[in-house]
């Protein structure tokens, strides 16, 4: 069983949706989680919860790839802002260090003032909303 | 597979495509300026004993994750690869000359590291 089958929805594309943290609040995670270490979470509520600490990050979406244990994550801003992105970087990279066994594919999309349905066509899925 | 010099000659190579459409082509100038850091990353791990090469990008990212030199690297490299994907599919998204001046300032960044390791 993989490490999330039980959340897992039906798949997005080619690839396996995960839930997450729809319903977490990004102040509160912030409470609980630390980073750097190996997360007790889920993985694609570590990632989530990770991603959820950067303030500008509206909403992430994190696909498990069945084959490889791989996880494709995207991250939705609005700013097509390069320090902004930098910050998220730097939370990927935590997210690596705690998930060392599983590979990622990260991405960072501005909207730039787009509806974020214009842009993609997974937009109402996401494993985590900024409330 | 390609050795350290291959990869060297392929990153000069895809640097020179970008200079040469910085004018016209600012997005793809970038996408050009994120293959040559592609390839001086597989350079650098070309050259351990036995030498390494990434299979796809995702692994590749997780080698520079684990690596000790290219680690602090790590938001460079990404920005990199995150305007790449963005100028190939992200038509909403404008690419100017100061996008193209950004991606120089991380792939010389990038080089600053490797280089010295080839």
């Amino acid at each position: 069983m993989s490490p999330c089958a039980e959340i897992e929805k039906p798949g997005l594309r080619s690839d396996s949706y995960i839930s997450a943290v729809s319903d977490s609040n990004p102040s509160e995670a912030q409470d609980f989680y630390t980073g750097s270490q190996v997360s007790a979470f889920p993985p694609a509520d570590h990632v989530g919860l990770e991603l959820s600490l950067i303030y500008e990050v509206e909403r992430v979406y994190v696909w498990l790839a069945e084959d490889d244990n791989l996880f494709r994550v995207i991250s939705v801003v609005d700013a097509n802002d390069p320090a902004l992105r930098d910050r998220i970087y730097e939370r990927e990279l935590a997210i690596m260090e705690a998930l060392p066994w599983y590979d990622f594919d990260f991405h960072v999309l501005p909207r730039v003032g787009h509806a974020l349905s214009e842009l993609v066509d997974y937009a109402d899925k996401p494993a985590y909303t900024k409330r | 597979m390609s050795n350290l010099e291959d990869h060297r000659a392929k990153a000069a190579h895809n640097e020179a495509l970008a200079a040469s459409l910085a004018a016209s082509f600012e997005d793809w100038a970038v996408v050009a300026l994120f293959y040559a850091a592609v390839h001086y990353v597989e350079a650098h791990f070309a050259k351990n004993v036995p030498p390494v090469h990434s299979q796809n990008h995702d692994r590749r990212d997780s080698a520079i994750a684990s690596s000790k030199v290219l680690k602090p690297q790590w938001k460079n490299y990404r920005e990199l690869k995150n305007q790449s994907r963005a100028a190939r599919y992200y038509a909403h998204i404008v690419f100017t000359q100061a996008d193209v001046d950004a991606a120089k300032t991380r792939l010389e960044a990038v080089k600053l590291v490797i280089l010295p390791t080839l």
